[in-house]
């Protein structure tokens, strides 16, 4: 009779101890807070940082100016020269649309030296619920951005647009050296890719709001899609 | 040795035994007390053990020689601090008490070996004595096998050794272990290999099933304990109590035998499994059975489909597996004091981080459509499927896709036809084949934590969990000795390979509980109806199919494989929903709306997705696998896991390259549409991808963090000089089913690299 007080006892005393650990202080926070995620995220082409993966941020600063902005002492955001693109050839895109061709020539439009990197430090991803057009429920991607982590575009552009030709027309490599019969072109274009324009931006651009993304059903039939 | 002479005297002690304890309950905590008090035990002490050869010799077919797969030049060693190398057996019989009130004779055994050393030097795959033409003996590697503590197995029987009616206790205890494959004097090792289990259960042989080990029996299921095991090795200063490691760790470390190992991935698995099964049989029968599983207007067609080329040794013996296991989760009645299964998956060694997943569960929420029907106590599980095992000597073989696969490659029958041979002739290959291999798992919830070298990681725990549920995988996988040319012109000796493998993306059960393959994050914060949402987003019902050849060789410092060729097709939705089964939640603003729940086949609908992808790569490549760097004071920006790859795309030929239909490798993204009668698919392609690109990756697993850093070299092969070839890729819209090219696009060269950085909440 001693041994089955004991006992219940025990298991009374462990039951007690048992409930106490279900909810411990970690798994307390854990329920409250919304879930989700927080991404960062860095895309970059024909830069310093892409090339080299041992980088891991697009520059460095040394504390802040007269205005309050970050100085930046190293910019890994560039296109080395003799580096990132030892052969300039070698960093273009091209679209030939509509299989254009003139004289058995394919025709390309081909953005020279193309290069950028944008990095958003924070944004954020998680589910939430809108009513649809036919007054249901339904689970809409929630990405929301911050005012203060803008999308930083770093130097994001082309050096010089052109059209050439050939099937392989976008290895063209004709650059800016004379004019005319033997007239030498200013030092400004001379030894540049030839093209008639070329594109860089660079600045903040601050988002602040939500997108929500969700498949829509235009008929409203079942199983349609728009 | 004295008690096997006296072993008469003995049997009659067993039998005196028996008398005394005939009126006791004899469970198997009292069996397992009364070790050593009768019965024969037998030690043995041994310094030194070698093993010229241990083969196993798989059956032929009729008109064929049998094939053997042995491990050669073995050498068994004591561990270091050990004299002998001392193998203990214990052995007694004894009255159990059963369930139906009445009385067995049970059977205890028990043993052991202490800490040793095993190495094969050579494991061969041989055709000799009776080798044909062009035949010879290969030598595929080595193999080495040590412990730092006892290795022990117990068994107790509550009547007779094999009866499938009563229970039999099993404790397993491989613990601390260090199992590696080797070749060029490199290791792939398995750092402190736990396979630590205790179980409840029946040992039986049944005609055909053969030997089985089942924890659910007639009289009920029972669970089986993937008990944690202290971990011997690194431990943090800062770390109180018992450190541990999972009861089943897989903890994958790579280097040569004298220098310190890097790291590469660590899998884990502990807490309490049920309705654990495995089966031993010869019969081959079932591999050239292939279960697919298509897609007719959203309704679920399951077809058997038996392939017709390679497997002519099916009529011959073999070794056939099934391995199964349910997953426990808070809540489950045969729990007791256990705890329920997690897993564990991230990065190893000195300051890394993995993640651990918890609350395991099947896809679908509820198993009703009614809103006050009870959460689903389903467990999730996984099973292996028919596992079969050969030696195999042929150059064609028959794998069967499903419907969505064929589509994708454009293939004219289900069954395609292969060479898995290195060459153009048949040749021997050991041959692993899986059928029907199921994994219906989703993590509701995921925490980081830290390696055992660190201190325990604070970070709070998220609500936020993991799915990688895997449905009807089959593969066939061959491996052969092949030579290939590493980095610095050296011939070495590598692994040679033939890897087919294939998922369906959805099928229901007879029941219609939902199955799937798909990659999902869950968001369990709770919904405004006072459960868990379940939101999910990512890749579902993927359908795919990857084949490849070639080598694995080890480098210094690097795996590396070489696909000759390679094809990776699939076809997945991206989506964005609630969990089948789940509770609709209230919208953004409403604190309370009535209850409806998501149906149970919402996998199969359309409702949730965004659009679908598909692809097909087509090419040849090479992966060098990089492992982490280890060190005192190892940081994740220290110790990460990375790769180098580049893959060069098939070549069309000119007259593919004019047909506008013709897609080559290429990706979509599709939205098919439907008016009520007719289906329409319409889709954005990226058409005829021709060039070779370089891949490179990081992957930083942190303290409450992923960060993955990738980079993309088209045109890679410019770097070595020249202009090399442009990357091209045709843009096309297939508006009405019909492919039209918009625009030839060309990436002449240079290097994109994205660093994306996941924080879980």
């Amino acid at each position: 009779m001693k041994k089955l007080c004991v006992t219940m006892l025990m298991s009374v005393s462990m039951l007690s101890q048992a409930g106490l650990v279900d909810l411990d202080n970690k798994e307390l926070v854990g329920v409250t807070g919304q879930g989700g995620a927080d991404l960062s995220l860095t895309l970059s082409i024909n830069h310093q940082y892409a090339n080299d993966m041992s980088l891991n941020t697009i520059s460095r600063t040394n504390g802040v100016d007269a205005n309050g902005r970050a100085i930046v002492t190293e910019a890994y955001y560039q296109m080395r020269a003799n580096q990132d693109c030892a052969l300039l050839e070698l960093c273009r895109i091209a679209i030939s649309p509509n299989n254009h061709k003139e004289n058995g020539q394919r025709k390309w439009l081909v953005f020279k030296q193309f290069q950028g990197t944008m990095q958003i430090d924070k944004f954020s991803l998680e589910g939430t619920t809108i009513l649809n057009k036919e007054g249901k429920p339904q689970t809409a991607m929630l990405l929301k951005f911050f005012d203060d982590k803008p999308l930083k575009i770093r130097n994001l552009g082309f050096a010089s647009l052109s059209v050439e030709s050939g099937e392989n027309g976008y290895f063209n490599t004709s650059t800016y050296n004379s004019y005319g019969t033997s007239k030498t072109v200013p030092t400004f274009d001379k030894g540049q890719e030839q093209g008639f324009m070329g594109l860089n931006v660079h600045g903040n651009l601050h988002l602040d709001g939500n997108l929500k993304i969700f498949s829509y059903n235009c008929s409203g039939t079942a199983g349609s899609r728009c | 040795m004295h008690k096997i002479i006296k072993l008469n005297l003995l049997t009659l002690c067993i039998c005196a035994a028996n008398q005394s304890y005939a009126l006791q309950a004899l469970n198997d905590q009292i069996l397992s007390d009364v070790t050593g008090q009768d019965g024969i035990s037998i030690t043995h002490e041994a310094s030194k053990v070698d093993i010229k050869q241990l083969n196993w010799v798989d059956p032929a077919e009729v008109g064929k020689t049998p094939i053997k797969l042995g491990l050669h030049n073995i050498e068994v060693k004591t561990a270091t601090g050990y004299n002998n190398i001392k193998t203990k057996l214990d052995f007694d019989v004894g009255t159990t008490q059963l369930a139906n009130g009445t009385q067995g004779v049970g059977i205890q055994l028990s043993a052991s070996v202490s800490p040793f050393t095993a190495t094969a030097a050579q494991i061969m795959l041989m055709c000799s004595p009776n080798c044909g033409t062009g035949e010879t003996d290969q030598n595929l590697g080595s193999f080495k096998l040590s412990t730092i503590s006892p290795f022990e197995v117990y068994l107790a029987t509550t009547n007779g050794l094999f009866n499938r009616d009563s229970k039999v206790h099993l404790d397993f205890k491989l613990q601390n272990a260090s199992i590696s494959y080797g070749q060029n004097n490199q290791d792939l090792t398995l750092k402190d290999f736990n396979f630590n289990l205790s179980a409840d259960g029946y040992l039986y042989i049944d005609e055909t099933e053969g030997v089985v080990l089942t924890s659910k029996g007639s009289v009920g299921d029972n669970i089986v304990v993937l008990g944690r095991v202290e971990d011997k090795t690194d431990v943090h200063d800062s770390r109180v109590g018992n450190t541990t490691n999972p009861g089943l760790n897989v903890d994958l470390r790579y280097g040569s035998a004298n220098s310190t190992h890097r790291n590469l991935i660590r899998i884990g698995a502990s807490g309490a499994l049920t309705n654990g099964k495995i089966a031993l049989n010869a019969d081959q029968t079932g591999v050239a059975k292939f279960n697919t599983v298509n897609r007719v207007n959203g309704n679920v067609q399951e077809n058997e489909v038996v392939a017709s080329a390679g497997y002519g040794f099916k009529n011959a013996g073999g070794l056939h597996l099934n391995v199964s296991a349910d997953f426990t989760r808070a809540g489950n009645s045969l729990l007791g004091a256990s705890t329920p299964t997690t897993f564990e998956l991230g990065h190893t060694g000195t300051g890394s981080y993995a993640i651990e997943f918890s609350n395991l569960s099947p896809l679908n929420v509820r198993t009703s459509t009614d809103p006050n029907s009870a959460i689903n106590s389903q467990n999730a599980y996984i099973d292996f499927g028919q596992i079969y095992i050969n030696n195999i000597r042929t150059n064609s073989m028959g794998f069967v896709v499903n419907d969505q696969i064929k589509t994708i490659l454009g293939a004219q029958n289900y069954e395609l036809i292969y060479n898995p041979s290195p060459t153009g002739n048949a040749s021997n290959m050991a041959f692993i084949a899986v059928r029907g291999l199921d994994f219906q798992a989703i993590a509701r919830k995921a925490r980081f934590i830290s390696d055992n070298s660190i201190a325990v990681n604070n970070t709070n725990e998220g609500t936020w969990g993991l799915g990688i549920p895997i449905y009807n995988l089959n593969a066939n996988a061959a491996f052969f000795a092949k030579k290939y040319t590493n980095t610095a012109g050296t011939v070495k000796d590598g692994l040679g390979y033939d890897i087919a493998v294939s998922t369906d993306g959805y099928g229901e059960d007879s029941q219609g509980n939902p199955k799937t393959t798909s990659i999902i994050v869950i968001d369990g914060a709770m919904s405004k109806h006072g459960e868990e949402v379940n939101y999910y987003t990512g890749l579902r019902n993927i359908d795919s199919y990857f084949k490849a050849n070639g080598v694995i060789g080890f480098n210094e410092n690097e795996i590396y494989i070489k696909a000759d060729s390679l094809l990776f097709a699939a076809n997945a939705e991206i989506a964005i929903g609630q969990l089948p089964g789940a509770l609709y939640n209230c919208p953004a603003g409403v604190d309370s709306c009535a209850k409806e729940v998501v149906p149970i086949n919402n996998f199969a609908k359309k409702d949730d997705v965004l659009a679908s992808i598909a692809f097909m790569l087509d090419g040849k490549g090479e992966l060098f696998i990089i492992p982490g760097l280890e060190a005192v004071g190892g940081t994740p920006q220290s110790n990460y896991l990375s790769f180098k790859s580049n893959f060069e795309f098939n070549t069309l030929s000119s007259t593919d390259l004019s047909n506008e239909s013709k897609k080559g490798s290429f990706i979509s993204l599709s939205n098919t549409d439907s008016n009520g009668t007719a289906t329409k698919t319409s889709s954005f392609n990226l058409n005829k991808m021709q060039g070779h690109l370089g891949l490179n990756g990081k992957i930083h697993m942190q303290k409450d963090s992923v960060v993955i850093d990738n980079q993309v070299q088209f045109n890679h092969k410019a770097l070595a000089g020249g202009q090399g070839t442009a990357f091209r890729t045709e843009v096309a819209l297939s508006p009405t089913g019909t492919m039209q090219k918009v625009a030839d696009i060309a990436i002449t060269g240079g290097a994109m690299r994205s660093t994306l950085g996941i924080t879980p909440r």
